[in-house]
């Protein structure tokens, strides 16, 4: 009787599932990753490569490749090949081939999002014209890829540069809308001949696939169109020979629709720019009226230029990668079926203005 | 487990009360007889007026009664009144009796059991060969430890006496605390062989009827040879003995006592142990300590947060950094996991198997000192703490991550006020440990569902274990977390069915 009793409980716990417990491993044999490369291979296959952060006692980055017909089949692939347990719960960056991009993001994200150990807090980066393998099995000395993209994002904001996306940003953006922007990377050389990582603007991704990329200047336009950009400093030639350090301390975009009947014809985009004069160049203290006028108006054109660029850029490719849609919408809520009905068709044909209205406080 | 009868023993023996426990008449050749051969056993003659021819005998047990008493207050009377010679035995008999000798409490006795039991307690006995009555005097040593502050609840701000081994000191110390004439005091003898005073201590009109005659009955029922030590009052009071944690307050401070009593508890007191006992209690009055009440609000309040903190840190901690390191990686974030990687780099052993010894050490190192005189302790968990850590870590033997987590967890459990509870959250420390290595997280919840489920099955005389965290709401819940200012609380606490629930007046 007391047997019964003693297997009427672990029967309970088996037969409830409570017998998939978790593995264990022992963190000192473990391999954390923090960077994932994702790239296309030949007939339909994917290359995963991983490189893990620092490792104890001054070792060298543990970088692992794989290719399976599947991504879950070469992240497995690398657990069997070392001595080590894999983890990939602490990939942070997610770098995609240009082709992998092109050929479709979506085996990817949906991996990312049914993975246990992947998490879609990772950020993804699109790598600009190589494979993401490149920046993971030859890292320039001195360099930690996992420090340099931490960096590159954190300071996306402050210095400027395309803003991190993570994947499940991506994947959101994705299924809501069906575009999403994600940022670019490429390897250049500096002023000083040293090959640097960098940010390469945004990746315009539509139904899924790489359509093309916007540069630095449309991914500004993009920036002010999203209201984004504060706490950049900007770089202007002027006053006089010298150039300008302004901050940009406040965005405001908004828009304006004009309809012809019930068809939407026209977008005007008004952009507010507040900025401090921080530094300038040619010795003079403080900043005269017409010092400011200038700057301001420099500032202005160097804004509408980038507006116009993205906007030009969208529409080339054909990706309302920004929700602009809904951005729109808001102006004129009581139309927004109308707007939604019609946006596909008359999106790449709209007729934009800009309007920029820049300020620079005196310092 | 408990209770049950193994199959090697038999039957279990009958266990018959004797009474009366000492045949024959009360004489004084008797009692020599019930005390044969005990050194401590004294009997003399005592001349009635100085007459070599009316002689009564004494018997009484040195050590037992303070002999400068029996030869003033008694000898000297009986010796150098003439009148109790010239007079009949049984007129000097109630001569003595209504107040010949100076002494302050005779009584008359008539079995041999009453007479034993005076002398053990101190009292002399005087046999008329005569007449054959008996004459009992309180002579007792009044010799014991002086009244000091309590070392395992040391004062900081408040007052400094604390329960001593004598009961009447006790109780002496409660009436002066407790002036009101409604404060009852019952004993009870426990122990068949020790035959311990047990005092019942409740303020009539505040404390619940119902739960006295509990604690009333309950005692009463105790059959046992002897009370000696705390745990055999403790585990017969309560009948909860498959739990670690303590269903009875317990406490050396005369002013958490008497605290206790004004909330409409009932107190017991025994003779022999240094400290006083509260019951009903639940699981909160175990995070609370007198100092509580000294301390402003906030900063009690603050306190008492963080006791309830550190109970968690303490029981838990081991566990979930077991479950993390070994089954959920992702729990950690990066940095902290690469910095657990590089402490735990030449670690030949499983984090598992650290993180148990680890506990195992340091309950040793602490039982260890708590074993050995105070300076020799201090010097061992030095040495065992300090040295032999530090030397494991730098010979890659522990992570250094390992001794900080089971450090913090150890000194987590030290701000625990009740020593019974931090001593129940060790064995659980332990147990959740285990169900963390073996199944992680999955092993945590279980284990901390267990736990929940075990306390909600302990009761205090009435009173949910659990209580007000069961279903006392929020409100309740926070004022048990909380100590409100002194002035908004004035009602004693529902759970205890005072008759009388208001604690004080308006308070503009």
């Amino acid at each position: 009787m007391r047997r019964i009793l003693y297997l009427l409980p672990a029967l309970g716990i088996l037969l409830t599932g409570c017998s998939a417990l978790p593995y264990a491993h022992q963190i000192d044999r473990t391999a954390l990753m923090e960077v994932l490369g994702v790239d296309a291979a030949e007939e339909g296959q994917v290359t995963v490569t991983a490189a893990s952060g620092p490792r104890p006692e001054d070792q060298e980055p543990l970088v692992l490749s794989a290719q399976a017909e599947t991504l879950s089949a070469a992240c497995a692939d690398m657990g069997r090949s070392g001595e080590d347990y894999v983890f990939f719960g602490d990939v942070e960056q997610v770098l995609v081939g240009e082709e992998e991009a092109a050929s479709g993001l979506e085996p990817l994200l949906t991996h990312m999002a049914r993975d246990p150990e992947l998490r879609l807090e990772a950020e993804l980066w699109v790598v600009k014209g190589a494979p993401a393998s490149s920046l993971l099995l030859e890292p320039v000395e001195g360099e930690s890829l996992p420090d340099r993209l931490s960096a590159l994002s954190r300071n996306a904001q402050l210095l400027g540069g395309p803003r991190p996306q993570m994947a499940r940003g991506a994947l959101t953006d994705l299924l809501e809308n069906g575009d999403t922007l994600l940022p670019a990377l490429e390897r250049r050389e500096d002023g000083a001949g040293n090959s640097v990582l960098a940010g390469a603007g945004y990746a315009v991704v539509r139904d899924g696939t790489l359509r093309g990329y916007l540069g630095e200047e449309a991914a500004f336009g993009a920036d002010l169109l999203r209201g984004l950009g504060e706490g950049q400093v900007l770089e202007l030639p002027g006053p006089g020979l010298g150039s300008s350090a302004l901050k940009l301390t406040g965005i405001e975009t908004s828009f304006r629709t004009a309809f012809q009947g019930e068809r939407l014809t026209g977008l005007r985009v008004a952009c507010t720019l507040e900025t401090q004069a921080a530094e300038r160049t040619d010795g003079v203290p403080g900043l005269g009226e017409e010092d400011r006028r200038t700057l301001e108006a420099e500032l202005a054109r160097q804004a509408t230029a980038a507006i116009a660029a993205a906007m030009a850029g969208f529409r080339a490719l054909d990706a309302d990668a920004i929700h602009l849609l809904d951005r729109v919408a808001l102006a004129v809520p009581w139309k927004t079926a109308r707007l939604e009905a019609q946006w596909e068709e008359v999106f790449p044909r709209l007729e934009v203005s800009i309007q920029v209205e820049a300020t620079v406080a005196r310092d | 487990m408990f209770g049950r009868k193994t199959r090697g023993d038999g039957p279990v023996p009958p266990h018959p009360r004797r009474e009366p426990r000492i045949d024959g008449p009360l004489t004084a050749e008797n009692m020599e007889r019930a005390f044969g051969g005990c050194v401590d056993f004294a009997r003399r003659p005592a001349a009635l007026g100085g007459d070599p021819a009316r002689t009564a005998t004494l018997c009484y047990l040195s050590g037992m009664v303070k002999m400068e008493r029996v030869s003033d207050y008694i000898l000297r009377p009986l010796a150098q009144d003439g009148a109790l010679a010239a007079c009949r035995e049984d007129q000097a008999v109630e001569r003595i009796r209504t107040g010949a000798l100076y002494n302050l409490i005779v009584e008359e006795r008539t079995t041999a059991d009453q007479g034993v039991f005076d002398l053990i307690n101190g009292w002399c006995l005087l046999f008329f060969p005569q007449t054959g009555r008996v004459l009992s005097f309180l002579v007792q040593t009044e010799e014991k430890r002086s009244i000091s502050p309590s070392e395992n609840e040391p004062p900081l701000k408040g007052p400094r006496d604390a329960f001593v081994e004598s009961i009447r000191t006790n109780t002496s110390i409660l009436r002066r605390r407790v002036r009101t004439p409604q404060l009852r005091i019952r004993e009870q003898l426990v122990g068949r062989q020790t035959v311990t005073p047990v005092d019942l201590v409740w303020v009539e009109d505040i404390a619940r009827p119902e739960t006295v005659a509990a604690v009333e009955k309950r005692l009463a029922e105790i059959d046992i040879d002897g009370l000696i030590s705390p745990a055999s009052l403790e585990e017969y009071l309560t009948g909860e003995v498959r739990t670690a944690f303590p269903t009875i307050l317990s406490t050396e401070r005369p002013d958490r006592f008497s605290a206790g009593l004004l909330e409409g508890r009932v107190g017991v007191l025994v003779d022999g142990l240094p400290m006083g006992w509260l019951l009903p209690a639940g699981l909160k009055e175990f995070f609370r300590s007198p100092q509580d009440k000294a301390l402003s609000w906030m900063a009690a309040s603050a306190l008492l947060v963080l006791r309830y903190l550190c109970m968690l840190t303490t029981l838990f901690l081991p566990a979930l950094y077991i479950a993390a390191v070994t089954f959920h990686l992702e729990l950690l974030p990066t940095r902290l996991a690469l910095s657990i990687v590089a402490a735990k780099q030449n670690v030949p052993f499983t984090t598992i198997f650290e993180v148990l010894v680890m506990l195992a050490a340091f309950e040793v190192i602490q039982e260890a000192g708590l074993r050995l005189p105070s300076s020799i302790g201090q010097t061992v968990s030095i040495l065992g703490g300090l040295v032999v850590g530090s030397a494991a870590v730098e010979a890659r033997i522990v992570s250094p991550v390992v001794l900080i987590v089971v450090a913090a967890a150890g000194i987590a459990g030290y701000t625990m006020p009740s020593q019974d509870f931090a001593a129940a959250l060790r064995l659980w420390r332990f147990g959740l440990a285990a169900l963390a290595a073996a199944a992680g997280m999955f092993g945590v919840a279980m284990g901390g569902l267990l736990l929940i489920c075990h306390l909600s099955a302990l009761e205090s005389f009435g009173v949910a274990y659990l209580t007000p965290f069961d279903a006392g709401g929020a409100g309740r819940t926070a004022n048990a977390v909380l100590r409100r200012p002194l002035p908004f609380v004035k009602l004693r606490e529902a759970v205890l069915r005072t008759p009388n629930r208001r604690n004080q007046g308006t308070f503009s």
